[in-house]
């Protein structure tokens, strides 16, 4: 099918899920939201590049992590010491701002995790990973969209957000999501006037370019209650709560939207920097910097949201892991088992999650990397159906015969 | 004959029950398609020349050195950055680690204070900051889009610096990438891909990004070798295995620079490190390297993959894509690959297949594809008769609206498809552009709104005078309709029977804002 016929049925699709929408301001949303029933928030933060999981929970109890990683393995003692967590494995020294999620139970983390392709591409892996089709290339759309058509409507216009320059793969298709670069700049400047915004929302939402028309409808539907959130949101002192790092910025801005009860139910956001092919460092270094960014933010964000964090689950992922020896520049090349965290008031934390194989030659994934021993859609099957009420899954990872006998009990009873 | 017809319809979706493009449609298309879009006159000039005229104007594109391009020259003589050698530019630019570091001021010492950072920075002062590379490349590149009459040139330094993508924002890239465009890309646009090819991997620039200049034997990285295979030539799909990339990777080992830091006299700083090469035998792609070999195998190499089948492909198929059709017609790709394996790889020959073919002239190619950001961007600037500054915010819209030029930190470049970049957040930032950039408020940017020699009395014909003088024929009835609307509610004459410029401006904005001109 050719993309502009594609985009086209997306279009139409949208049209026809949306005929119920009427304009959303933002008094209108916030009487709303006395109304609706709680809903809940499913939160993605995607690690490109390729994480090295033997960076983010290692495993301190096993001697050859640290043969197989002379320079790049995370210290036991001096300056920036690793963080046990339990007798086997410890935390990246510079991720101790997640301490206190793991000692109070809202964190967990799933290792060896990934998917059952062995691609060693970026871009085919995450693509594989954002359509929920490993080795399917010809899937458009992303899984979490198809999630969103099957979840129980809500007339919001602020269900799905990508908070990036982009609509990732994983948002793309029917459902009509949004992606903004940050609350900042989603904002029609040039619509400063009543008559200038309906100039513009005119334009688009009576377009005859199906595509354009499409995407006008989500834009002039979501512009306003952004103009709320952003107003409510103004406040500076929460600044000082997230690191400065746009993963910060990111998951602050989605934080606002969740405080805001808009309708937010899934968010999505991702960062980049860890295809640490050189220099990667150990408890200090380039992926150290990554680490303690993404950990302060993601706490920071716990703290945010206050009791809101008993709604949400957060979930990091990335396309595949590294060599589980270092290269010849102090490195790693890329693998294929990785590390996911999963953090939420619901969580069932201080577990890792998970089959974790012993690391030894034949244990390893053609004989040089992590090894998966949970497929990452076991997991992602599971926060679909219990965080967002997903009950059908076939659509939603095609092929792949979700069996609950193989969730890993992410949440508590 | 029933399915002989469905058939047709099927595979040749490009031309089956459409009526041909019209000359001045034609002319359209070239604009949109081979250059960053129009300028005030243009279609109107070619369309005079006639069908010859096209085919003409085609093949000068084709050889830029046949276009007198003087003016241009002039204004980017203000630019020092991008004719600089790495050499030169590190010592024009110096890095703040070693002023310190010149001035007694130890590495550790340095790194941990952010005022003797700062002071350090103000001590070489604004123009010599490293960062100033990156704002003086921008600026070439995007005047050069502008303004250039070299257009398909420019077009294809878009194209190829996507397809060899290095982020300068990584490490030393800043002082390694003014070499790289100049020297690698620019040089050999129309001619061999191996050249091209060649010069990419002899070059610091992307030894450095893809982290292969520290690789040894015993050692090896394999990023470079992996997206030389992958993203480069043979594409993900082009049937090597992990173990290519491995033995690939072993073959390349000791392809590294010199430092330019340290001053190396060398001006090609490419470096061949005997002692780090492995002298073993390997098999890549199912040929056998005898061992004790040195830089030859990895030219050897570098000659097996530019000439390899899939290499026609994957150029072919992404080229198509980039001037066609999100969906490369096969049959198109075809005549490309075997033109690029008939000629070894001769690019010219290639663009001359595509820009020759039914399927670049087929009513279903025309305004098909959807504008990138930057294509936006600079072919707003063009429809305004505009001019950039040396200095200009145009890099801030673009970042805004996802396609940061020099910035794109996988090794994948930009996505060359309409869902990357037609997303809400995107169009947000589109129509604030057009406003701004309409009514003259685009820092550095200095735009001419149409000028009217006569003007009519009614409201309609003047909207359909101005789109025409903008956009030509591709404004839709309901875009056409609110513009109007928009002209009506305001008093848009002045007492001289002149149109208020800011009528104008709104006008032109909106025009610009408009889905129709979101494509190409």
């Amino acid at each position: 099918m050719s993309i502009t016929r594609r985009l086209f049925l997306k279009r139409t699709g949208l049209s026809a899920l949306s005929l119920g929408f009427t304009p959303f301001f933002i008094k209108r949303a916030l009487a709303d939201a006395v109304s609706t029933p709680r809903r809940k928030v499913f939160v993605l933060i995607i690690q490109r590049g390729a994480m090295d999981g033997l960076s983010m929970l290692a495993p301190i109890a096993e001697p050859y992590y640290y043969s197989a990683r002379s320079s790049i393995a995370l210290p036991r003692t001096g300056d920036s010491p690793v963080i046990p967590i339990d007798s086997h494995f410890a935390l990246h020294p510079e991720m101790k701002a997640l301490r206190p999620l793991w000692d109070e139970g809202s964190l967990a983390f799933v290792h060896q995790v990934g998917s059952p392709n062995p691609s060693r591409s970026h871009f085919d892996a995450q693509d594989f990973f954002e359509t929920g089709t490993p080795g399917e290339k010809n899937t458009q759309d992303g899984f979490l969209n198809r999630a969103l058509l099957e979840m129980a409507p809500l007339q919001k216009p602020l269900r799905a957000v990508a908070m990036q320059a982009g609509m990732p793969r994983v948002l793309q298709g029917r459902f009509p999501a949004i992606s903004m670069d940050s609350l900042k700049d989603y904002n029609l400047h040039a619509g400063g006037s009543q008559k200038e915004f309906q100039n513009f929302s005119d334009m688009y939402q009576q377009a005859v370019d199906q595509v354009f028309r499409g995407v006008g409808k989500e834009v002039f539907e979501s512009l306003k209650t952004v103009d709320g959130v952003r107003e409510a949101n103004s406040a500076p002192e929460k600044d000082s709560l997230y690191p400065k790092a746009q993963i910060g910025r990111r998951l602050h801005e989605i934080a606002a939207l969740i405080k805001s009860d808009v309708g937010l139910e899934v968010a999505v956001t991702d960062m980049g920097g860890w295809d640490t092919h050189i220099n990667q460092g150990n408890g200090k270094g380039q992926l150290a910097d990554r680490l303690r960014e993404l950990s302060e933010a993601i706490a920071a964000f716990k703290k945010d949201l206050g009791a809101k964090y008993g709604d949400v689950c957060l979930m990091t992922v990335t396309e595949f892991g590294r060599t589980v020896k270092e290269n010849g520049t102090r490195g790693t090349d890329h693998g294929h088992g990785s590390v996911m965290m999963i953090a939420g008031g619901e969580v069932r934390g201080k577990r890792i999650l998970g089959n974790w194989k012993t690391l030894k030659p034949e244990n390893l994934f053609e004989g040089r990397d992590l090894p998966v021993t949970t497929d990452s859609r076991d997991v992602l099957a599971e926060i679909l159906q219990r965080q967002l009420g997903v009950r059908d899954l076939t659509n939603i990872f095609p092929g792949f015969g979700v069996d609950p006998k193989r969730f890993v009990d992410v949440f508590r009873a | 004959m029933f399915f002989a017809a469905i058939f047709l319809l099927l595979s040749s979706p490009s031309f089956a029950g459409q009526a041909p493009l019209t000359l001045t449609q034609k002319a359209s298309h070239l604009y949109d398609r081979l250059t960053y879009g129009a300028r005030p006159g243009d279609i109107e000039k070619l369309v005079s020349q006639g069908e010859a005229g096209i085919a003409r104007w085609i093949s000068a594109q084709l050889h830029p050195e046949s276009i007198p391009d003087a003016g241009l020259d002039e204004k980017l003589a203000l630019l020092k950055a991008p004719l600089m050698s790495p050499e030169q530019l590190l010592a024009a630019f110096p890095r703040a680690e070693l002023v310190a570091e010149k001035m007694g001021i130890k590495k550790e010492d340095f790194n941990k204070n952010e005022d003797l950072k700062k002071k350090i920075r103000q001590q070489i002062g604004e123009e010599h900051l490293p960062e100033e590379i990156v704002r003086e490349m921008t600026a070439q590149r995007l005047i050069r889009a502008v303004e250039s009459r070299r257009q398909l040139q420019e077009v294809l330094v878009d194209f190829w610096l996507n397809h060899f993508n290095i982020d300068i924002t990584k490490g030393q890239e800043r002082w390694l990438l003014p070499q790289f465009e100049r020297d690698a890309v620019r040089k050999h646009l129309f001619g061999k891909f191996s050249d091209l090819l060649s010069a990419t991997a002899h070059s610091p620039a992307m030894l450095f990004y893809l982290d292969n200049q520290a690789s040894h034997a015993g050692g090896i990285n394999e990023n470079y070798a992996r997206e030389l295979l992958e993203l480069h030539t043979l594409g993900v799909d082009g049937g090597y295995t992990q173990a290519d990339v491995t033995q690939l990777a072993r073959i390349l080992t000791g392809w590294s620079i010199e430092d330019p830091r340290k001053g190396a006299e060398a001006s090609d700083a490419f470096k061949f490190r005997e002692h780090a090469h492995d002298r073993g035998e390997k098999t890549f792609l199912g040929q056998r390297f005898e061992q004790g070999h040195g830089q030859d195998e990895g030219e050897r190499a570098l000659e097996m993959i530019e000439n390899h089948p899939a290499t026609a492909r994957f150029i072919s198929t992404k080229l198509a894509r980039y001037f066609v059709s999100d969906q490369p017609p096969k049959k198109l790709v075809d005549r490309m690959a075997k033109k690029f394996t008939d000629t070894h790889g001769d690019l010219r020959a290639v663009y001359q297949v595509l820009f020759n073919s039914p399927e670049f002239w087929s009513r279903s190619a025309y305004h098909s594809k959807i504008k990138k950001p930057v294509q936006f961007v600079v072919s707003s600037i063009r429809a305004l008769g505009g001019e950039m500054d040396v200095k200009s915010e145009i890099p801030r819209h673009l970042a805004e609206m996802g396609e940061d030029l020099y910035k794109c930190p996988p090794p994948t470049g930009y996505k060359d498809q309409a869902e990357v970049w037609v997303n809400p957040g995107a169009l947000v930032s589109r129509l604030n552009f057009s406003s701004r950039l309409a009514l003259n408020r685009v820092e550095g940017v200095y735009i001419q709104l149409p000028h009217l020699s006569s003007v009519p009395n009614h409201s309609k014909q003047l909207v359909r005078l101005v789109s025409e003088k903008l956009i030509h024929d591709r404004l839709s009835a309901s875009s056409e309709k609110v513009v109007f609307r928009e002209f009506e509610d305001e008093h848009r004459v002045m007492a001289d029977g002149e149109i208020r410029p800011f009528s104008l401006s709104k006008a032109a904005g909106l025009i610009l804002a408009s889905p129709e001109f979101q494509r190409r």
